[in-house]
């Protein structure tokens, strides 16, 4: 028993980890917490569904699609929106994603209504695999299969690119990125893009598990916040085992102790851990040279 | 002789305060040229408006015959001006080998679609990194960095972190270097290393180099000519002997 709550623990925290990363990769680059992370999934998951129940098209081109929309949907959020602030400090940049958060659930809500949809992906959810005596939906494999795989790919880019070098280099010092060549703005603008993207990815893996509706990525926003937070929000590696042991322990507490305060266990497990490791528990702390 | 680097009528403006002042210079290639004056002269802004960290409010800067007025930092950089800093900008969590490869960034093609051929050794991506490294382990030879290679440099002693991103501006293999009080903050021995490296990486690199400096025995020890400013003006340009006897200099260092 307590091996399959476990794993139900482990699909739930391959959701929050994706949402954890993103949220956590922004961060890291302009050190602002993107609230707007969330419904910028949300909507990349109608346009997904759009593709899918409107023109018929096969779920691959609808996948390639509604990322490749993500893309842009963040890139358009730093250009246009964030870029233009003036001077900003640290809060008005998180106003400023919680404004288009706002936006973008109020355009949701206008152009699909509140109603809950289906999102039809080409794996089910009823037929299951056993695998080590535990049994898993296909669905629930595959969620965690493309979480992991999407987190290797996030770690290659990073690790051995010039792409991801650059991200590295802007996060670290912005000023010697630039005096070697970098072009931080856009770095940061490429940065917001591959968020999005990944966010769009855990909207889609959402989406069966729950419904599609303008609400469904709330909560594993918050959670997935939660997750990177625990994890300690400057280390990606941090933030992941972060949400895999969210997930668990809700997942243990909801079976053994109660249903109802499930959701709760997340925020009393960030006060208690916050409260002897400020930084999260991998996060380095570092103060800022003045 | 060609020119290096041209500055025509150069003012920086902020708000009210006139931080460089309608300066002119023209720093010819191969020489080592170097900008001395008292604190708040205006020498670091200067350096900003030519690598473009500042935006200049009147006049144009020219490298290598090519305006760059106005450019962004990494345009500048990829057209060969690199530099380092007085309060030293590296890359606190990543190695002295990581940082000089990041001065190599600008050359670098490995990306997400050729990284496979990083697996068998005469593949492009295997090609550019092995490539790359041999410049960065040529700059460790120079600068002595070998027992330091693997060490995050924020535990670096201070001399040897503003060594580290010196190496990093050389790996860029610029036509322009321009460096910030280098010697500040140095010991006597590594001062005195300091000056031979800088004539060698002339010699070697084939390098123009614009350095700003108080320590007046280096200055007039490596220089071709030496530019003084005051109060964002300057006040005389010429070889190190006349400019540092120059009464008006005397009476700006000497109050």
């Amino acid at each position: 028993m307590i091996g399959q709550l476990i794993m139900t623990g482990i699909v739930a925290g391959s959701i929050y980890a994706l949402v954890a990363l993103a949220m956590s990769l922004t961060y890291k680059s302009s050190e602002v917490a993107n609230f707007a992370q969330g419904e910028m999934a949300m909507f990349s998951t109608y346009v997904a569904f759009v593709m899918l129940a409107t023109y018929q098209l096969p779920f691959w081109v609808a996948f390639g699609g509604s990322l490749l929309f993500a893309f842009l949907l963040g890139l358009f959020l730093h250009l246009a929106i964030i870029r233009r602030a003036k001077d900003p400090n640290v809060l008005n940049l998180l106003i400023i994603t919680l404004g288009f958060q706002v936006f973008l659930y109020g355009l949701a809500g206008w152009k699909w209504g509140s109603e809950q949809r289906v999102l039809k992906i080409p794996v089910s959810q009823t037929e299951t695999v056993e695998f080590a005596g535990l049994i898993i939906s296909q669905l629930n494999l595959a969620t965690i299969l493309v979480a992991i795989l999407l987190m290797i790919s996030v770690y290659i880019l990073l690790r051995f690119t010039k792409l991801g070098l650059a991200i590295k280099a802007t996060q670290q010092n912005e000023t010697a990125a630039k005096i070697n060549g970098i072009p931080t703005r856009r770095i940061v603008a490429i940065t917001f893009g591959i968020s999005s993207v990944i966010g769009a990815v855990a909207g889609i893996l959402m989406a069966p598990i729950t419904t599609l509706d303008p609400n469904m990525m709330i909560e594993p926003l918050l959670k997935g916040f939660a997750a990177a937070v625990l994890g300690g929000f400057n280390s990606l590696a941090g933030v992941v085992c972060g949400a895999f042991i969210l997930g668990i322990v809700e997942s243990l507490f909801g079976f053994y102790i109660s249903t109802e305060f499930k959701s709760i266990v997340a925020f009393l497990i960030i006060v208690i851990v916050l409260y002897f490791k400020p930084s999260g528990l991998f996060g380095t702390h570092y103060t800022r040279k003045v | 002789m060609s020119i290096a680097l041209a500055l025509k009528r150069v003012t920086k403006r902020f708000g009210g305060l006139i931080a460089t002042d309608d300066i002119s210079v023209e720093v010819k290639k191969g020489e080592i040229f170097s900008i001395i004056g008292p604190n708040g002269a205006g020498k670091s802004t200067l350096f900003n408006c030519i690598s473009g960290l500042y935006k200049v409010s009147q006049g144009s800067v020219w490298l290598n015959g090519e305006e760059i007025t106005g450019a962004n930092p990494h345009a500048i950089a990829r057209k060969g001006l690199s530099r380092t800093f007085q309060n030293l900008e590296l890359f606190s969590k990543m190695t002295t080998m990581e940082n000089l490869m990041l001065g190599r960034h600008l050359y670098m093609k490995t990306n997400f679609w050729n990284l496979p051929t990083m697996l068998w050794e005469k593949g492009p991506a295997a090609k550019d990194e092995i490539k790359h490294r041999e410049k960065v382990e040529q700059i460790i030879d120079l600068l002595d960095l070998q027992s330091v290679r693997n060490r995050y440099t924020s535990q670096l002693p201070y001399g040897q972190q503003k060594i580290v991103e010196l190496g990093r501006a050389l790996a860029a293999e610029p036509s322009v270097l321009l460096l910030d009080e280098p010697a500040a903050g140095l010991n006597l021995e590594e001062k005195d290393e300091l000056v031979f490296w800088i004539n060698d990486i002339r010699r070697l690199f084939d390098i123009t180099i614009l350095v700003i400096e108080h320590n007046m025995g280096l200055v007039t020890s490596i220089s071709d000519r030496i530019m003084a400013l005051n109060f964002g003006r300057s006040i005389v340009t010429g070889k190190p002997e006349a400019v540092i006897k120059h009464p008006e200099v005397v009476k700006a260092y000497l109050g």
